[in-house]
């Protein structure tokens, strides 16, 4: 999985490529911490290079939420592929943070 | 080298005395002179001799020869004179006469040969004459010397060249025996001249035999000439007859020797009764004009071919002559004469005249009906037209010539690429054709044709397309005209047809629900009268005397009526018992009079005379309101008095539960219809009910000895949904668990019959009763359907047809209740069967049609490896929307057997998926989609699955990382191994399901020790089943919180059961939560029936009971999973 990271004064912006599995999840929670620290207005989290997310990165997710929630800071997922925008609406995590699909 | 000088001698040359010139005063000289003359006179006078000698050419050539030889050695005074002629090749001479003169003896047939002597051959060849006179020495001789000259003495040689037709040959040749001798001038001319007799005497040998081979010649042709079956003469330059053969004799009756050496034109007699020319003459002399004395005449370079009517023949009747002449030249090309051939063609001309008239007959007819006759010689591409094609299209026949362009030009260009590819295609088939173009006429208008030809082939020339063009002109203006007419009359109609479209539209609903009735009842009939005749008991019906009008099977068996003896017409009082038929026209008088009467019971006479005892139930039909016969159920009443006794005590037990689950469901169906007028009700809402009362379904259940009991199903709705439903519940049986199966076909389709559906089900799992009842599958049925006729909620011709099965996991026996529907298939070993036989133990009515039926149960022992396919009728018309016929179901069974032929051993699923392909010809999930089919189908399968291939692997990670690669090992090893199997589920699912649950097996179960394993199993039968096992302390997944509950949704953990149940075709956790075992099915067909959920479903008939099989546990809580 790569993660790219991209900073614009209070917006930082994540690219994500790849599978987010058990390991991947790991990586990317490393990165959440370190985005957290920084005390960031708003996160944008690009899935448009996600193939797959398993529990385990959700859970990454949901603690990186509460992270910025804290802080008052806003997270948002942007071009989601459509069977994980599906997946991430029938687990109603669409009414935690905002979450767009892919065109 | 000879010396030129020495042999080229002319006579004056050789006169010269050769040392100097002789003097007449010597007396030496003088005596020579004197003998010289004398010699000179000696030569004239034997060539004089020669000449005068008329006999010497009249002879044959070689005693000419011998005559000039000896004349020639007696004036030369030589010892020996010879005549040697070439041979063909001109490589040697052969000897024809040899005379010795010392002998007098003449001898012949010596050769020499060219390549023993070629210094000879090459003088011969080059000079004109060798006079040699020393022959020993002379170059041109000295060949001969050694063989022949000096053992002869021959001392000097004078040979000369003999010549014919300008050409040498052969040789004389003049042989002097002494000393050598020189040759003088007049000796040398007097040889010269007896070459030239030689050569007279061959000339006229020659002319002798050519003459005598032109006799022979003119003998032959004057017996040709005599023989020829025409009538033939030939007169000479002069005009004089020199040949008249038998059949001029026949046909002029003017005999050869009265006309042979006649001349100034007699023979034109016998023809003309004068003196004129005729053909032999025109032939003679070209410059002659004939007029017009002959109907055909054809002049060539050197004949002449003419026909011509001669009266005076045949007895004055006349005759058609054809005559032939031609000129005769002789070698020279000098016009030595003319022939004529002259042949009597009357007959000919007679049949000919006939045909032209016949021809001209169909020219008029044909013409005159507007069609034009052609035949299209395909070899040249020329066409000949009749002579009508002026008067149809207006081109003279001239114009139109007979090229094929010339005619595709008149064909109208939007028709010509049609038209020709059209004779295209005919040309190079050789088959008919007929079809319609337009044609330019002469006045520039378009004409309509109907063109048809077809292909002949005469014997004597190559094929031919003889065709007919027909003027269609006027039918298809008619046809023109009429279809203006009609669309006039269109408009008229549609604007009455709008007028009356207000009218019409009050009209129209109730007609169409008329129409849907009257085929709705149409339909019931047909399969009302098919469906009495198979059941087991007797069904009537009588008109109000009590005839008998129907009577199915059954009642024809009881009755026992004989194989020639109808029931129709005979009266049912005669065949009651005397002594009841007061009492059955008193309960008659009572039914008509609007009681009931169910249940009547009456003695009944067979037609032997043997008596039974029978129950009525019978029912007066009425026709607008009026009673016009009865009907009814004749039951044998001791079979059923038998099974009374059994069933009262549960028959009033389920009555209670019965009317208490009849009240609820008429609550239900209370709200239900409320919600259908409020429009809140759509067909998926509608669907969606219908999944809930049937609640999760199991599919692989698991049963003794590693099998399992397989069940699985597939809609295919004609429209969004349709009539096809079906459910399969596990039933706790106090003594063994059993699955019970239900196929359901309802009558209609769209919402009010998923209602039904809906209802159906819902009275049906009432009636099945809660986890430890386990009431008969025939009672069940029997309720159903007298629940269902008394319930209202179906209209008249409402009904369904059902398929219901109760498998016995421990025995597995299975018992079946079939309701109107087609057989199911049973597959053992590779045969193939249909079960129930017709009208054979189980076989019902559909329920919903007679109230009081009572339904029979029949029961088939199951081995492993059985497989079932049920289906509804709606798949024995899927080749219909093909052009094909419906199938029936030994059709099915046919294919089955077919399919099994080819894979044996296909899952029930692949067997289905197979069956279905080959008779609808597309794939389920296509037709699905398609929605195009005539009517619902659903396919229900059902396998008793043998243990299948298993696979298994053991992992002991110590890291996330080894996890990790654990799962990627595994995840390969998989993905071959369902290539194999075919598997079709998507690989996206498979890795979703795999890593949450070794995530949890390792994290969870086993706490990430490393000393604990995890086993995972694999086994491939109808799904592709997959366990994964842990040593851990076990959980209990209900207790796992929904994570999409408000409470839960932000919480970091808990989604991985979510996610197993949402990607897996079904998830079972046992052994205390520490045995998941999974399965995969076919993608996109046979799929749960309610789809994959990430929710364990209600289930309404177990709600109060604990399923082992999924909730094996309890005493664990890890609600983090």
């Amino acid at each position: 999985m790569n993660i790219n990271v991209h900073r614009d004064n209070h917006l930082v912006r994540l690219t994500l490529q790849g599978e987010i599995d058990e390991l991947a999840a790991e990586e990317l929670k490393r990165h959440l911490r370190d985005v957290a620290l920084t005390a960031p207005q708003r996160v944008e989290l690009n899935f448009a290079g996600v193939t797959h997310i398993g529990s385990a990165g959700i859970g990454k997710l949901l603690v990186f939420y509460k992270d910025l929630a804290i802080h008052g800071a806003v997270l948002a997922l942007v071009q989601v592929p459509a069977p994980i925008y599906h997946l991430f609406r029938e687990m109603k995590l669409d009414s935690i943070f905002a979450i767009s699909e892919a065109r | 080298m000879p010396d030129r000088e020495t042999h080229l001698h002319s006579p004056a040359e050789a006169s010269r005395p050769r040392a100097g010139p002789p003097c007449p005063l010597d007396p030496q000289c003088a005596e020579a002179l004197e003998l010289r003359e004398l010699r000179s006179l000696s030569f004239n006078r034997t060539l004089a001799e020669l000449a005068g000698n008329a006999s010497l050419y009249r002879t044959d050539r070689d005693t000419a020869l011998q005559a000039i030889t000896a004349a020639s050695a007696q004036a030369l005074d030589v010892a020996r004179v010879s005549v040697w002629f070439f041979d063909a090749t001109g490589t040697a001479l052969t000897c024809a006469d040899l005379f010795d003169r010392t002998t007098g003896r003449h001898a012949s047939g010596l050769r020499l040969e060219a390549a023993d002597y070629p210094d000879y051959f090459n003088a011969l060849e080059r000079w004109e004459m060798i006079a040699a006179a020393d022959a020993v020495r002379d170059p041109a001789t000295c060949c001969f010397a050694a063989p022949y000259l000096e053992p002869l003495g021959i001392g000097a040689m004078l040979d000369v060249p003999v010549r014919s037709d300008g050409r040498v040959v052969g040789v004389i040749c003049h042989e002097h025996v002494g000393p050598a001798r020189p040759w003088n001038a007049a000796e040398q001319s007097f040889a010269a001249a007896i070459g030239g007799c030689v050569s007279l005497v061959l000339e006229v040998q020659a002319r002798r035999e050519a003459e005598s081979a032109l006799h022979a010649v003119n003998d032959r042709l004057h017996d040709v000439i005599e023989f020829l079956p025409d009538a033939t003469f030939v007169i000479n330059a002069a005009g004089v007859v020199t040949s008249w053969n038998r059949a001029m004799e026949q046909l002029t009756g003017v005999p050869k020797a009265a006309m042979l050496g006649r001349g100034d034109f007699e023979y034109a007699l016998p023809f003309y009764g004068h003196r004129r020319p005729i053909l032999v003459d025109y032939a003679l002399r070209p410059e002659l004009a004939p007029g017009s004395r002959y109907t055909k005449y054809a002049p060539a370079e050197d004949a002449v071919l003419a026909e011509a009517f001669v009266p005076s023949l045949n007895a004055g009747r006349g005759a058609h002559l054809w005559g032939s002449a031609r000129r005769l030249c002789d070698a020279g090309g000098r016009i030595i004469g003319a022939i004529e051939s002259i042949r009597d063609v009357t007959d000919r001309h007679r049949a000919e005249g006939e045909i032209a008239a016949w021809k001209k007959r169909y020219e008029i007819i044909t013409a005159a009906s507007g069609q034009i006759t052609y035949e299209h010689d395909l070899a040249s591409g020329v066409i000949l037209w009749s002579e009508s094609v002026g008067q149809v299209l207006g081109y003279p026949l001239a114009e139109l010539g007979r090229n094929t362009l010339r005619w595709l030009r008149l064909v109208h260009t939007e028709d010509r690429r049609r038209v020709a590819a059209e004779l295209h295609r005919s040309i190079s088939t050789r088959t008919a054709f007929d079809h319609e173009y337009r044609m330019r006429h002469s006045d520039g208008s378009y004409r309509w044709f109907r063109d048809s030809g077809f292909h002949v082939a005469p014997a004597d020339r190559p094929a031919v397309l003889v065709g007919m063009l027909t003027d269609i002109t006027a039918a298809k203006q008619a046809a023109d005209a009429l279809h203006r007419a009609h669309a006039t009359l269109e408009d008229r109609v549609r604007e009455r047809t709008a007028e009356l479209a207000t009218a019409n539209e009050r009209l129209r609903t109730e007609v169409t629900e008329r129409e849907r009735a009257q085929q709705a009842l149409d339909a019931n009939v047909q399969k009302y009268r098919l469906m009495i005749d198979s059941l087991p008991q007797v069904v009537y019906e009588l008109d109000l005397h009590g005839n008998i009008v129907v009577l199915n099977r059954e009642g024809v068996r009881t009755a026992r009526f004989g194989p020639h003896e109808t029931p129709y017409g005979v009266n049912l009082f005669t065949l009651v018992h005397p002594d009841d038929r007061d009492r059955l026209r008193a309960n008659w008088a009572r039914l008509l009079a609007g009681h009931s009467l169910n249940g009547e019971e009456y003695r009944f006479l067979r037609r032997d005379g043997t008596t039974f005892l029978g129950a009525s139930y019978s029912h007066v039909i009425l026709q607008d309101g009026r009673p016009v016969g009865i009907t009814g159920v004749l039951i044998d009443e001791t079979r059923r008095k038998h099974v009374e006794e059994t069933l009262r005590r549960a028959q009033a037990d389920l009555e209670d539960r019965v009317a208490q689950r009849t009240a609820e469901l008429a609550a239900s169906n209370a709200t239900l219809r409320r919600m259908l007028e409020k429009q809140e009700m759509n067909v998926g809402l509608a669907h969606r009910v219908l999944l809930l009362v049937n609640a999760e379904q199991p599919r692989n259940t698991a049963l003794r000895d590693g099998h399992l009991l397989f069940t699985a199903a597939q809609s295919i709705p004609r429209h969004l949904d349709g009539g096809d439903h079906f459910f399969v519940r596990q039933l706790q049986h106090p003594s063994a668990p059993r699955t019970l199966v239900s196929l359901k076909d309802q009558s209609g389709h769209e919402v009010g019959c998923i209602l039904r559906s809906i209802i159906t089900d819902l009275i049906h799992n009432a009636l099945v009763g809660p986890p430890g009842a386990h009431p008969p599958l025939a009672e069940v049925v029997t309720r159903l359907n007298r629940e269902i006729c008394r319930s209202h909620l179906f209209q008249d011709g409402d009904f369904f047809t059902a398929i219901n099965l109760e498998i016995d996991h421990a025995t597995l026996a299975m018992d079946y209740v079939i309701a109107g529907h087609p057989p199911f298939l049973l597959v053992r070993d590779g045969e193939v069967s249909l079960l129930p036989d017709l009208a054979g133990p189980g076989t019902n009515l559909p329920v919903g049609m007679l109230d009081h039926h009572r339904f029979t149960s029949a029961t088939v022992q199951l081995q492993p490896g059985d497989r079932l396919i049920l289906y509804t009728d709606g798949l024995l018309e899927t080749p219909v929307p093909r052009g094909r016929p419906a199938l029936s179901s030994d059709d099915l069974a046919d294919a089955v057997r077919r399919l099994l032929r080819c894979q044996p051993e296909l899952h029930a699923v692949a067997l289905a998926q197979a069956l279905f392909r080959t008779v609808a010809g597309c794939a389920c999930h296509e037709a699905a989609v398609a929605h195009a089919l005539p009517d619902d189908v659903a396919l229900l399968v059902v396998e008793i699955e043998r243990p299948g291939p298993s696979f298994e692997d053991r992992y002991r990670p110590a890291s996330l990382a080894e996890l990790h690669a654990a799962r990627a090992d595994l995840a390969g090893k998989i993905a071959a191994e369902w290539e194999q199997y075919r598997v079709s589920a998507s690989p996206m699912r498979l890795n979703t399901v795999l890593e949450e649950a070794l995530y949890n097996a390792w994290r969870h179960g086993n706490r990430e020790n490393p000393a604990k394993e995890i086993v995972i199993r694999r086994r491939y039968g109808n799904d592709a089943c997959l366990e994964i096992i842990d040593q851990g302390d076990g959980f209990t997944p209900d207790d796992v919180g929904d994570p999409t509950a408000h409470e839960n949704r932000t919480k970091p953990s808990g989604r991985g059961l979510f996610l197993i149940r949402r990607f897996a075709d079904e998830a079972h956790w046992s052994d205390r939560g520490r045995h998941l075992t999974l399965y995969f099915g076919d993608e996109k067909t046979f799929c749960p029936a309610a789809g994959r959920s990430p929710f364990p479903r209600l289930d309404l008939w177990n709600a109060s009971h604990v399923n082992p099989s999924r909730h094996p546990h309890h005493e664990h809580k890890r609600p983090s999973r």
